[in-house]
């Protein structure tokens, strides 16, 4: 864990640094009065404090625990990084083709890439929590979910 | 207290149409409550309309029945898939999560309801017989108070942190500057929010809650398909055991009057009193050390806790006018919709009418006592679903949570955005529970120190040397200390 805490120790830092970078723009306090940096402020150092503090213990750490490598090539890690791929997909998509057509899609592929392999309990496991969500939302609980542009909603 | 009167209303509430409103509140609370990003605040506010056309004791059966049902069903997908349905059950994944792990989620889920069940009692009951008492109690706080509550209240992020405290208080802080996000609550002045409007009122919470522990949890789910094993969940008895009750009772106990005590102040909802039940708990407990990896007491503690306070916040709503959380406000609207204004003058005036809702909250809890246990079978039957069919629907169930709260895809990004943060978090042992409390007490603390300050002239001195804010800042001192040392003890 030694190398992957100074990384966290290091980014802590950097949002440190960029909260007191943004705090140079905010109004300066009226005489007798705490402005809306003070409170920012305050956490921005505890932040860099505990960052800094992490990084210090960890380079002087004489037993570390085993990290679990962040590998490009291991199986899990393609999965999670395909997954988030195809969530960032199907929400670009949703206000274009809706969310039926979109969930219709997207819930067979993320049952395909988790190794699913019964294609008929696929597709009616889709059709029903599609169906089942989109009722629930919009008839029950009265939230339209988008309806997709492409059809002039 | 007139108790003819008293069980007069009781009788009201018991005929069939009341108690049937009662029941399809309770259900209909509970799979809202389970349903993440659904509160109990959404549930109600979305039902109210339909209770407008209806007889008061129908109409405040039905909302009093979501209002418990609700806070219940949060933790139910807590304990399933470690994801509050409601921020009040974010204290009860801590451990009802890992029990569900070691198939153990009927066990979690008994218990989850029956300490519901007696929070949610308990707090109905103080509120029945000691409501105008405990309000004038809670009306004696002022900022500097509220301040000392909530930094009392974030101590707790060091029960929270697990084996590294150090990790634990730098995610806090990270929690708490992102709680400063959007609008100064005192200038107005748009703090971070990147010149987007949409971050104006700051990260919306429910959808940060999400991607925390939803989209966080369903992207390891995924890393990790082939190296977990499937969890079958063993359910003997829909009934908590006689050893856990013994086991668990004395927190139960303590963590239901502290819940309604939490409760009656306004603005320190359920959330809070959960963790602040879980933590004392904790505190108390011979074994600390075990809490977080499925002890019983954990969650009967933070499940009692968030229930008691319900009735909590019932108190200083009908007894003073003045909500005690975002939930009592809507029903405070439904009551004035129904001619009703809730205030010391109720208490003189129309008596029939608060004991109508005492009777309604105390039958409420019963219902959902009922219609928990039924339903516990149901419910934990989801985590036996394979992983390939149950982790694209919980995507889905949480893409739309996190866009239900304001019709906003940029809700669902924000979702996204917070579930690969907590993914990298929770992959390099950096507690994430930390974030959530940071975000709920982050905003109390802030407003209320600054208002303290202005009204104390700018002298920090004579905020913190009140006599209660001083005795919460002790108390959260010592939460401080006392980790530390067990967590060296430990080492």
């Amino acid at each position: 864990m030694k190398r992957i805490d100074i990384i966290f120790g290091i980014i802590g830092l950097a949002i440190s640094a960029g909260v007191f970078y943004m705090l140079g723009d905010f109004p300066e306090d009226q005489p007798g009065e705490v402005g809306a940096g003070f409170f920012p402020n305050i956490l921005a150092y505890g932040l860099g404090v505990t960052s800094l503090i992490l990084i210090i213990s960890s380079v002087f750490e004489k037993i570390s625990e085993e990290a679990e490598p962040f590998k490009l090539t291991d199986a899990g890690i393609q999965r999670a990084g395909i997954s988030l791929i195809a969530t960032a997909i199907y929400c670009l998509a949703m206000d274009m083709f809706g969310f039926i057509a979109c969930t219709m899609i997207f819930l067979p592929f993320m049952m395909f890439l988790l190794k699913e392999r019964k294609y008929f309990q696929m597709v009616v496991v889709s059709g029903a929590i599609t169906a089942t969500v989109f009722l629930v939302f919009s008839s029950f609980l009265n939230i339209t979910l988008p309806l997709g542009t492409i059809y002039g909603y | 207290m007139d108790i003819d009167l008293f069980f007069g209303a009781l009788l009201g509430i018991l005929e069939w149409k009341p108690l049937l409103m009662i029941f399809a509140g309770v259900a209909g609370g509970i799979l809202i409550g389970s349903l993440p990003g659904l509160t109990a605040t959404m549930g109600v506010a979305l039902l109210v309309p339909f209770t407008f056309g209806l007889p008061f004791n129908e109409s405040i059966g039905m909302l009093l029945g979501i209002f418990s049902g609700s806070v219940y069903g949060g933790s139910i997908s807590a304990i399933l898939i470690n994801t509050p349905g409601t921020p009040a059950a974010a204290a009860t994944l801590l451990d009802g999560y890992p029990l569900s792990q070691k198939g153990e989620a009927g066990r979690a889920l008994s218990m989850s309801v029956f300490a519901s069940f007696v929070g949610g009692f308990t707090g109905a009951l103080i509120m029945t017989f000691l409501s105008p008492q405990i309000s004038q109690l809670a009306l004696e706080f002022s900022a500097a108070e509220y301040f000392g509550l909530a930094v009392f209240g974030l101590s707790i992020i060091i029960s929270v942190s697990g084996k590294s405290i150090l990790k634990g208080i730098m995610v806090g802080f990270l929690g708490l500057l992102i709680s400063t996000m959007g609008m100064d609550p005192v200038s107005g002045y748009p703090r971070f929010t990147f010149g987007s409007m949409n971050l104006f009122e700051g990260p919306a919470f429910i959808p940060t809650l999400i991607g925390l522990f939803a989209f966080a949890e369903v992207f390891k789910g995924v890393e990790q398909l082939t190296t977990t094993k499937q969890v079958v969940s063993k359910i003997k008895s829909v009934f908590p055991s006689l050893t856990d009750i013994k086991r668990a009772w004395k927190d139960m106990a303590k963590s239901s009057v502290m819940g309604t005590f939490i409760g009656s102040i306004p603005g320190a909802g359920s959330d809070i009193a959960a963790f602040v039940g879980y933590s004392e708990a904790k505190r108390r407990s011979k074994n600390p050390e075990e809490f977080g990896t499925g002890k019983i007491e954990g969650v009967a503690a933070s499940e009692s806790a968030n229930n008691a306070c319900s009735g909590g916040a019932m108190i200083p709503m009908l007894s003073l006018g003045v909500p005690g959380d975002a939930v009592t406000a809507i029903l405070l609207g439904a009551f004035v919709i129904q001619g009703i204004q809730p205030g010391p003058m109720l208490y003189k005036e129309d008596l029939d009418t608060v004991y109508s809702v005492f009777s309604a909250m105390l039958v409420a809890n019963v219902a959902m006592l009922i219609v928990g246990f039924l339903g516990i079978r149901f419910f934990a039957r989801a985590i036996t679903v394979r992983k390939s069919i149950l982790l694209p629907a919980i995507f889905v169930m949480s893409m739309v949570g996190a866009y239900s709260m304001r019709n906003n895809m940029f809700d669902v990004w924000l979702a996204l955005g917070f579930g690969v943060l907590g993914y990298f978090l929770q992959r390099y042992r950096f507690p994430v529970s930390p974030i959530l409390l940071a975000l709920i007490l982050g905003p109390m603390a802030e407003s209320n120190l600054r208002r303290a300050l202005i009204i104390a002239d700018n002298s920090m001195v004579d905020v913190l040397t009140r006599p209660i804010t001083a005795v919460f800042l002790i108390l959260g001192v010592l939460t401080l200390i006392t980790s530390i040392l067990r967590q060296r003890r430990l080492k």
